[in-house]
């Protein structure tokens, strides 16, 4: 067989290449796209993080969602006043207000005449 | 990005595109590349369906170095060579014998059907030829001559010199001459052999 032959068939053979099947294409793609998803949220990926060095010296999300919990707990009391917080303290008002003498407690009675305007 | 916008951009900037999320890039990538590593990986194999299984596994590989991917350093369809050479080799080495019959179908492009008929024969004559070569000349001769690598590309998908490259070159063509002499007539060369 003559070099020449050699090379006409090399030539042939380039242009006869088995073409890739439909399924072949299609594994190949959704190996592309299920690696390129891993892109977006695999641990290679840089994320902002300017807030993870505060929750983490806070103690932690766990510790803040207790922090959460006791806030909004303190201003739903503050801003609601339900009835047991108002008889609790209109209780232990008139608790000391019955115990003889403490209606009006002078505190330093000496500073009196001050009060009076010149 | 649209499909046809992609056609002249190179193999690398397609690369890089797809691991900054490009949606279209890996299509055109996969359409580029996969006929010719499922040629090689046919030519090496002899087994259309390990050639597949090859082609896909370097192509997985491809797409999970790409936010890796040095840029100016090689060419991707080098890398890619590499890669599936390497599978091949493997596979070709756990396997011992491989068939002969099974050798890819070639993809009939030529006008006429006798040509065709002749000219697919003389491919598949060749085909054979080449799978009774050693497996590195077959590798040689394959991305040399078929695949249409330089010998310093072919160096570096071999991780050998460029003179052994032209070396495994020269043997494989003579293996082949010798193994497709007396075939001439039957091929549908004229002329003296």
């Amino acid at each position: 067989m003559q070099d020449t032959d050699l090379e006409g068939l090399f030539a042939e053979a380039r242009t006869m290449r088995p073409s890739p099947s439909a399924d072949l294409t299609a594994r190949i793609l959704a190996d592309a796209d299920a690696v390129q998803a891993g892109f977006r949220s695999g641990p290679g990926v840089v994320r902002p993080r300017r807030w993870s060095g505060w929750i983490a010296a806070m103690g932690g999300t766990g510790v803040l969602a207790g922090l959460a919990t006791a806030t909004l707990a303190g201003l739903w009391l503050g801003f609601a006043q339900p009835a047991p917080v108002l008889t609790l303290t209109q209780t232990v008002s008139d608790a000391f207000a019955a115990d003889a003498g403490l209606g009006a407690v002078e505190l330093i009675p000496s500073l009196d005449a001050f009060g009076l305007e010149g | 990005m649209a499909l046809d916008a992609l056609s002249d951009v190179s193999d690398e900037a397609l690369l890089v595109l797809y691991a900054n999320g490009d949606p279209g890039a890996a299509r055109a990538l996969t359409l580029r590349l996969t006929p010719r590593v499922l040629g090689f990986a046919a030519r090496m194999l002899s087994d259309r369906t390990e050639a597949e299984d090859v082609a896909q596994e370097a192509m997985l590989r491809l797409w999970r170095m790409a936010p890796g991917w040095q840029q100016g350093e090689a060419r991707v369809a080098t890398w890619l060579y590499r890669v599936a050479s390497n599978l091949c080799l493997d596979r070709l080495r756990r396997s011992r014998p491989r068939g002969l019959g099974d050798v890819a179908e070639p993809e009939d492009t030529t006008p006429g059907v006798v040509a065709r008929m002749i000219e697919a024969d003389r491919v598949l004559a060749l085909d054979k030829a080449l799978a009774a070569l050693p497996d590195r000349q077959r590798q040689a001769v394959v991305l040399r001559h078929i695949e249409g690598l330089s010998n310093p590309e072919i160096a570096a998908v071999m991780d050998i010199g460029v003179e052994a490259v032209e070396s495994l070159v020269a043997r494989g063509k003579k293996g082949l001459a010798a193994l497709l002499s007396g075939r001439r007539a039957e091929l549908g060369y004229e002329g003296e052999d």
